[in-house]
Formats: C-alpha cells, sequence, structure tokens
C-alpha cells in the first residue's frame, strides 16, 4: 500500500469494498437455501439475521444516542460541582 | 506416589503466598509470582470431588472446601487468570498491587469453595477489601472517590446479604450453602446481595464507576473476579428463579446502550462485562442443565477474553497515558502486535466461530430458543450485535485508526505481549477445541456448537452489523461526556449529605457547643469562689424580692427614661455577643471543613480487627476447650 499513488490505492479500495458486499450477498443467499431449524416462527424466515444485523445495529446506535444527547450525556465536570 | 500427597486450600496458597511478596526483590520475585500459580493449579488437580476442611466455631458449621464439578470450572479459570494477570504486571516494581491481586484471587477462591453462607461472607467481604486497593493505586482524585464507592456499595450489598443469612439461620437452623426456597424475606435479601456482585441493574453503578479507575493492570484483575463470583452463587442459591431470566436478558441490553454513549475506552469495556453476565444471569434463570452449563462455560471464556481486552486498553494507557476515545487514534503504525491480539478478545466476546465466545455463548442463547422465551432469545441476540458494534468495531476503529492522533507511542513491555499472546492463544484454543472446556462442566453436553446453519447465521448477523457500523461510523464517534447512571442516586445523595453535614448540622453542633460552654463557664465562676457567689445569689435573689414587694415608682417621667436606656444597653450587648459567637462559630465551621486526616481511619479499622481477634479468641478458648 505505502509504495502505491493515490489513484492506485483509491482503487483497491474499491475493490475490496465490492468484494465485502458481494460476501454479505453471498451470506444472505446462504441463509436463505441452507436447511434451518428454527426455534421461532419468526427465526426461520429466509434472511432473518442478515435484517437484524443490519436493523438492529442501525436502530441501537440511533435511540442510544438519542436518549444520550436528551437525558444520559453529561459534561465530564458533571459530578464536581 | 499420589495418594500421599495432601492437597492445600487453593485460597491459602494465594493468601499466604501474597504475605511473602513484599519480601522479594528483583528478577526472584517475578519468578515467584508466575510460579505461585502453577503451583495453586497443580495442587487444584490433585483436588477430588468431595468436602473438605470442616471446621466447628461457635455452633456453626464452617465448610472451606466444597470441591465438585459446580465449583471446579470457576477455580481452574480463576487460577489460570492469576497466571496471566501477574505476567501482565510482572513488571511492576512495588509490592502493594501484587499483594492486594493475589489475595484478591485468594479471597475468590475461598468463596468459590465454600460450602456455608459464614465463610461465604467472610470470603466476599475479604474480596471487597483486597480488590479496592487496585483501585487506588491510580492515585489520583477520581480513583480515590471511585475507590471508596465501590467499598461503600459492596458493603452496602454485603450488609443486605448479612441480615439475609441470619434470618436464614433463624428460620431453618442451618448455614449450608444450597438452593433457597422463595419465599420468605431471607430469599430476596441474598438475592439483592449476590445480585450487587454480579452486577445486575440497578445495582451494577459500582462496575463502570470502580473498574475503568483501577490501574492498567489491576483492573485486568478487577474484570475477572468479582462478578464471575457473583455468578457462582448466584447458580448456587437461585438456578432457576424466573426473575434472573428478566433481569439477566434486561442487563444485556442495558450494557449495550451505555457501551454506544461511551467515550472512556475501559468504562465501554466495563459496561460489556455488564451486558456479558447479563447472558450468564439468565441462563442462570432459565436454571436448565444446558442453561447452567451454557453459564459456566460463558464465565470461564469471558474471564479470558475480557481479560485479553482490558489488557489492550491497559497496554495503551500504560504507552500513551490516555484512554478517552476522542483522545486517541491512529496506533496501528506504532501498536499492530496489541491490535491484532486485541482483535482477538474482540472477535471473541463478539461470539464469531472459532473464537471461544462462540461456543459458550450461543449455549445459552440455544438454552433460551429450546425453552421458548422468544423475547429473552431476541434481546441476547441484539445485545450480540451491540458488543459486535462496540467491542470489536467502534473501540479499535477510534483507539487504533480513525484520525491519527500524532501520538508517539510503541509495543508495550514484552511481559505484557507475552500474557497477551497467551490469552489469546486460549480464546482461539477453546474456540477451536470446545471439547476441552466441555468436559469439566457440571452435566453432560449435547450441544454441537459448529453447524453449518449456526455458523452461516452468525456470520451473516455480525457482517450486516459491519455494513450498519459503516454506514454510521462517523454518528457513533465518541464524545468528550460521561453518562448518568444509577450511580447518580448515591452520588447525588453523597453530596447532599456533605451540604448537610457542612451547613445545618455543624451549625446544630456549634450551638450546643456554645451553650455547654457557658454553662460550664458559669460553673467555673461559681466554683472560682462559692461563698461570694453564693453571696450574690442570695442578694440578687433579695433585690429580686424586694423589688416585687415593695414595688418602684413606676410612672415617673426620669424612672420611665431610665428603664428605655437599660433596655437599649442590654439590647446593643446582646447584639455584641451574638455576633462574638458568630465569628467562633464560623472559626469551627472552617476548622472542619479542612482536609479531614484520613489516617484516623487506619486506627478504626486497626482498633476493629483487634477486636474481631479477641471475639475470635475467646471464641475459641470457650468453645475449643
Amino acid at each position: 500500500m505505502r509504495y502505491l499513488n493515490n489513484s492506485e490505492k483509491k482503487r483497491i479500495v474499491r475493490y475490496r469494498k465490492h468484494l465485502f458486499y458481494l460476501g454479505l450477498l453471498l451470506l444472505a443467499l446462504l441463509e436463505i437455501f441452507i436447511p434451518r431449524d428454527p426455534y421461532f416462527w419468526f427465526d426461520g424466515l429466509p434472511v432473518f439475521y442478515s435484517v437484524f444485523g443490519l436493523l438492529g445495529c442501525i436502530l441501537t446506535i440511533i435511540i442510544c444516542k438519542t436518549l444520550g444527547r436528551y437525558w444520559l450525556m453529561k459534561s465530564e465536570d458533571y459530578y464536581e460541582e | 506416589m499420589i495418594e500421599h500427597i495432601f492437597p492445600v486450600h487453593p485460597a491459602a496458597i494465594f493468601i499466604l503466598g501474597a504475605l511473602v511478596i513484599p519480601l522479594l526483590k528483583g528478577r526472584l520475585k517475578q519468578i515467584y509470582l508466575v510460579t505461585l500459580p502453577v503451583v495453586a493449579f497443580v495442587n487444584l488437580l490433585y483436588l477430588p470431588h468431595s468436602v473438605f476442611w470442616v471446621h466447628h466455631i461457635g455452633g456453626f458449621e464452617l465448610i472451606f472446601g466444597r470441591v465438585d464439578s459446580m465449583s471446579l470450572p470457576f477455580g481452574y479459570i480463576f487460577i489460570i487468570m492469576a497466571f496471566l494477570g501477574a505476567l501482565y504486571a510482572i513488571h511492576l516494581k512495588g509490592s502493594g498491587e501484587h499483594v492486594a491481586a493475589f489475595i484478591l484471587v485468594g479471597a475468590s477462591l475461598g468463596a468459590v469453595f465454600a460450602g456455608d453462607y459464614i465463610s461465604l461472607y467472610l470470603f466476599l467481604a475479604m474480596m471487597t477489601f483486597s480488590s479496592a486497593p487496585l483501585i487506588f493505586y491510580r492515585r489520583r482524585k477520581s480513583a480515590t472517590g471511585a475507590g471508596f464507592r465501590y467499598i461503600m456499595f459492596h458493603l452496602f450489598g454485603g450488609s443486605l446479604l448479612l441480615a439475609g443469612i441470619v434470618l436464614h439461620y433463624t428460620f431453618t437452623g442451618h448455614t449450608h450453602f444450597g438452593p433457597l426456597e422463595s419465599g420468605g424475606l431471607y430469599f430476596y435479601l441474598v438475592m439483592i446481595g449476590f445480585l450487587v456482585k454480579a452486577a445486575v441493574p440497578p445495582f451494577h453503578a459500582w462496575l463502570s464507576d470502580a473498574y475503568p479507575e483501577g490501574t492498567a493492570t489491576g483492573s485486568v484483575f478487577l474484570s475477572a473476579f468479582t462478578t464471575k463470583v457473583g455468578v457462582y452463587v448466584l447458580i448456587r442459591a437461585f438456578a432457576g428463579a424466573d426473575i434472573l431470566i428478566w433481569l439477566g436478558a434486561i442487563m444485556a441490553v442495558y450494557g449495550v446502550v451505555y457501551a454506544v454513549i461511551e467515550n472512556d475506552g475501559r468504562r465501554l469495556l466495563a459496561y460489556h462485562i455488564i451486558s456479558q453476565v447479563g447472558y450468564m444471569v439468565a441462563g442462570v434463570g432459565m436454571g436448565t442443565q444446558m442453561a447452567i452449563n451454557g453459564a459456566i462455560a460463558h464465565a470461564f471464556c469471558h474471564i479470558l477474553y475480557k481479560a485479553l481486552l482490558f489488557m489492550g486498553p491497559g497496554a495503551v494507557l500504560y504507552v500513551t497515558g490516555k484512554e478517552k476515545l476522542t483522545e486517541l487514534g491512529g496506533l496501528y503504525k506504532t501498536m499492530p502486535i496489541t491490535l491484532i491480539l486485541f482483535m482477538v478478545g474482540g472477535l471473541s466476546i463478539s461470539a464469531v466461530p472459532l473464537f471461544n465466545g462462540f461456543v459458550s455463548k450461543s449455549m445459552i442463547v440455544a438454552a433460551a430458543g429450546l425453552q421458548g422465551e422468544a423475547a429473552v432469545y431476541i434481546l441476547l441476540v441484539l445485545a450480540s450485535v451491540g458488543t459486535f458494534l462496540h467491542t470489536c468495531l467502534k473501540l479499535p476503529y477510534y483507539t487504533f485508526f480513525a484520525r491519527d492522533a500524532g501520538i508517539e507511542a510503541q509495543e508495550p513491555p514484552r511481559n505484557m505481549l507475552m500474557s497477551m499472546g497467551i490469552t489469546a492463544f486460549l480464546c482461539l484454543f477453546i474456540g477451536i477445541y470446545p471439547a476441552i472446556l466441555y468436559n469439566i462442566l457440571p452435566y453432560p453436553v449435547d450441544f454441537v456448537p459448529y453447524t453449518i446453519e449456526k455458523v452461516v447465521e452468525k456470520i451473516a448477523l455480525l457482517s450486516f452489523t459491519f455494513l450498519g457500523f459503516w454506514l454510521l461510523k462517523d454518528k457513533i464517534a465518541g464524545q468528550p461526556t460521561i453518562s448518568l447512571d444509577t450511580d447518580w442516586f448515591y452520588r447525588k445523595a453523597g453530596t447532599a449529605f456533605m451540604w448537610f453535614c457542612r451547613n445545618p448540622a455543624l451549625a446544630f453542633a456549634g450551638w450546643v457547643d456554645m451553650t455547654f460552654a457557658r454553662l460550664a463557664g458559669g460553673f467555673l465562676w461559681f466554683c472560682r469562689n462559692p461563698a461570694s457567689a453564693l453571696a450574690t445569689g442570695v442578694d440578687s435573689m433579695f433585690a429580686f424580692v424586694v423589688r416585687i414587694f415593695v414595688g418602684r415608682q413606676r410612672h415617673s417621667p426620669l424612672r420611665a427614661l431610665k428603664s428605655v436606656v437599660g433596655w437599649m444597653d442590654r439590647l446593643s450587648l446582646a447584639a455584641e455577643e451574638a455576633a462574638k459567637r458568630r465569628a467562633q462559630r464560623e472559626k469551627m465551621a472552617a476548622l472542619a471543613q479542612g482536609e479531614v486526616d484520613v489516617r484516623g481511619i487506619d486506627s478504626a479499622l486497626f482498633l476493629v480487627a483487634l477486636m474481631l481477634a479477641l471475639f475470635l479468641l475467646y471464641l475459641a478458648v470457650k468453645y475449643l476447650w
């Protein structure tokens, strides 16, 4: 990486990104086609865990940050007054 | 040959062994520190499943060694952890931290092998006092405060536990430490005492308050013992208590919520201890063989990967002196080995296949699934999304990558890297060869972690979490804030209490003081010359009586003027007196507000210990002879 110029670096980053998306697609497909033995009605749905991972992550961040901004986060000397 | 070896109590090895540390120096001390855990481990291997060291003191049966398949896994991992922690801290010149850490290990082992409530209580108290120095040795104001709050909160939990034990003894007539039947008040008192140890919300704030304030090496020890002893005692007494399922599941998500908004790297990890212990508590609540197995296996793995995770930021703190995410960044260039070893811990806690978290955490989640607890199942899976998001993505991203903070750094000392390396190896080894862990669990394991289905589901879950992180990674950057938690109640109450002491209470004390001083002054005046004092008294009495009987010419104008002047005089005198008193009171208040001499506490503690020793001696003399 160190000896490459900028355009080459960008190309490698883009290549990696595409590889990552391809992997995600493959995982989602795998989750549809492999035989499953679900515990409940919902966790046997196709692509349940993929969607859960993505939505869970995004919602966690948004909800917690909102909670933090309006209630929980205080300045560092909050207890020293 | 083997039959002739009589094993020693593992706790005794560490507690007595710790007392030798200050006598040693240099290389010898270093060798001693890593040899002692090895000796203890070999000793533990020779302990057969049985009940040892039963003493009858004061009509109570104290059982110090209940060795069975429930306590042994905890014994193994505690001693392994003692070795790893000692190796990580071996470069420290002073003895204090080593002694405290080894006594902590010894007390934890004592608690794990205790077979009755009294010895359990004693070892739990010993754990509190031996772990606090690991926080005090940070030697800064915030650490001292956090350390005192830590002790106070554990004393609070401890006194509830003691009350529960006493009630239990009153009702059942024994102190045997086993499953408690639900119902009575003692059931809840003992449970709260244990919940404090396991850091279950709302009794958890001591953990996120104190652990990040510990020294770089001390926090590694702290992270391993207290909460896991909490889980162990919950398993012993409350396996199958329904309320624990919900507390555990909520706890798992609770820790994640706070980790999102946390800026201090080690505090983020502390919140993830709460989250991970939530899995174990939920497992205890389910109470099935698989769930209990899962809880113990997860405690075993958790100690390893959490130690590794605390070692990473600990090394960064040791090298750079910084721990806030907003002050760090770009360290991957100078600390690549630390980064890689830290990532092993991160992948383990996230339960990535081939790492140890996967083989233990999936057991608890599967147990929830098999029991049909849908909501608990969802909460636990959600918590694992959050865990991956923070420990494995946010923390390393903002410590080692993100912007280059231009900090000069190098790899930490070799012993730190070695300790991290061994821990990382153990994490991977158990992940790849789980049978070695499953074989020491109390119940037979018929759970196969590595099926195509489970592996694909897990990788899909975590990869899509990564996608979510990548989309929102600028949103979760650390911000220089602290978070409100349930410690708000007692921290604010503490401030209010101090205000009350400094203002109304001190003023009242001053008033009482002045009154008695004047009374005493009056007595002094009387005692100097009782005869003339009596005469004065008689004189004034006489004057009073005469005035009553003889009367005065009230209506002459001169008389009236005189009396007004007299009153004015008296008023100004009273005002002067009041001002004098006020000055004196202020002086006393100023005296009380200065630095309190903390050494007083030492002597108080010494006196208490002396009295305890005398009392024990009295008991021994009375009941043994």
